[in-house]
């Protein structure tokens, strides 16, 4: 992978598979398979690769891939541009916005999208200062904050409390009356869910936004095919 | 730190160490082409003995630092007023001969230091750390030097990170206005600033549990000594130092 055709392709795969309009439960055989697959599609061919480098072919790919799919890794990788966790987010929601200096509205909106999640008292604090489950709950709202169509999360309970693992599921559960008070279209929500955990996620379900899947396009055998 | 055999590495650090030494003295101090050329020579075919296929993508790397070189180049030429005329425009003189001379031995100066990374970077770390400890210099003061070292691929390879974060946020920074630039610039510099004081914090923490500064010197006892071709490479340098001492005075 690496070169534009294949790029296009896993793009065109994710949305044929996942019709917008929906969120997905998607059935995985371990809780790293979907973070495994894009660590193996879209990171680490910058990091490693001698022909896909970092000034390449496949680095001019990454916006698009970035505006059109949100990811939330199992670790999240201690890199933030600001020095606090509300500048943060609002940078993200300034992209969404088409801008990339942040302005008044995009701070309004981090600051909102922070509330929601309950986490205001950490809006000042230095996001590379933070727990892991806070990181991580950082990171998704900036995922969320950017507008993707996509937002898919291999292992939401990694890293995270009970009690936050819980809160955080109710907020997917409300996404589309969230995302519309923000003024947001919503992401389509890829969620990965494994054997055991399927009775956790039943709430969901009885959603019928909620659907659960068995695409296979995430799965290390099918990458092969996509190529 | 993995241990590695000496088999595992062509030259050892004391014959790359004169080499660099000769070869940097040479580059800083040469005011004609020709011995800074002859150890870029010399350098180029270290390059080449370790890897050939290393050396094109060495200079690939090197052209990518060629616009910068240029511009540096063009205020030496400029801005040297010395030596004879060589370029005039309507009586007005351009381009002097000191100027042109300073520009080219910039560029060899900047390849020799380049080139010298490059063969400094083969030679392990654990063989350096020896090599050290095998001079007598303090523990301390060769993990400051190693850590000075390895500073260099961490930071690299923490950039790579920022920009792949950076891009993966939507941002495309060939679309960017000059002072968007500039912004996303201070903001990788920001990210590198803080991974590298993270790096610093558990490096610190981890020499620490490892009982770091305990004792002022140790003593390794694993074997280093010269091979034949350190030997030949001595004697070269040692030869070529003072063929270029006869030919400039």
């Amino acid at each position: 992978m690496g070169n534009k055709p294949t790029e296009s392709k896993f793009l065109r795969a994710i949305k044929a598979a996942f019709p917008r309009g929906y969120n997905y439960l998607l059935h995985q055989n371990s809780s790293q398979e979907i973070n495994d697959y894009i660590d193996n599609e879209i990171y680490k061919p910058l990091l490693v690769g001698h022909k896909k480098t970092l000034w390449g072919e496949f680095s001019k790919q990454l916006p698009r891939i970035g505006r059109t799919i949100g990811w939330v890794p199992e670790n999240i990788p201690l890199i933030f541009f600001n020095q606090t966790v509300l500048a943060e987010i609002a940078d993200s929601a300034a992209i969404a916005r088409g801008h990339f200096q942040s302005t008044e509205d995009d701070f309004q909106i981090a600051y909102e999208l922070l509330d929601k999640f309950e986490m205001l008292h950490f809006a000042s604090r230095n996001p590379f200062f933070l727990s892991e489950g806070e990181t991580k709950i950082v990171w998704l709202i900036t995922q969320w904050a950017k507008q993707p169509e996509y937002l898919v999360i291999g292992n939401l309970k990694a890293s995270l409390s009970k009690r936050r693992y819980e809160q955080i599921l109710q907020y997917l559960n409300d996404s589309d009356s969230i995302s519309k008070d923000l003024g947001f279209k919503g992401p389509t929500f890829i969620l990965g869910v494994q054997d055991a955990e399927i009775e956790e996620y039943q709430k969901l379900l009885t959603d019928r936004v909620w659907r659960f899947s068995d695409a296979t396009i995430f799965k290390q055998n099918d990458q092969q095919a996509l190529k | 730190m993995k241990i590695q055999s000496r088999s595992s590495e062509k030259f050892h650090s004391l014959s790359i160490l004169m080499l660099g030494i000769s070869s940097s003295l040479w580059a800083v101090s040469a005011r004609q082409y020709f011995m800074p050329l002859v150890w870029l020579a010399v350098l180029c075919i270290l390059v080449i003995i370790y890897d050939p296929r290393e050396f094109s993508r060495f200079l690939k790397r090197f052209a990518q630092l060629g616009s910068a070189l240029v511009i540096i180049s063009l205020i030496q030429i400029l801005f040297r007023r010395d030596g004879e005329i060589i370029v005039s425009l309507n009586g007005v003189p351009l381009i002097y001969s000191e100027g042109a001379r300073e520009a080219i031995l910039l560029w060899i100066r900047f390849m020799i230091l380049f080139v010298l990374a490059k063969v400094f970077a083969q030679i392990s770390l654990f063989h350096f750390l020896l090599f050290m400890n095998k001079i007598g210099l303090s523990l301390r003061l060769s993990l400051l030097f190693q850590t000075a070292l390895k500073l260099i691929p961490f930071i690299f390879h923490e950039a790579q990170k920022a920009m792949w974060f950076l891009r993966f946020r939507g941002i495309d920074l060939r679309s960017l206005s000059i002072r968007d630039k500039f912004s996303a610039i201070r903001k990788l510099l920001y990210a590198i600033l803080i991974r590298g004081v993270h790096y610093a914090s558990y490096s610190a923490l981890a020499l620490e549990t490892r009982g770091f500064g305990v004792q002022y010197k140790i003593k390794i006892r694993q074997k280093y000594p010269l091979a034949s071709g350190d030997y030949a490479l001595i004697v070269f340098v040692f030869l070529l130092n003072i063929y270029g001492l006869i030919r400039t005075f």
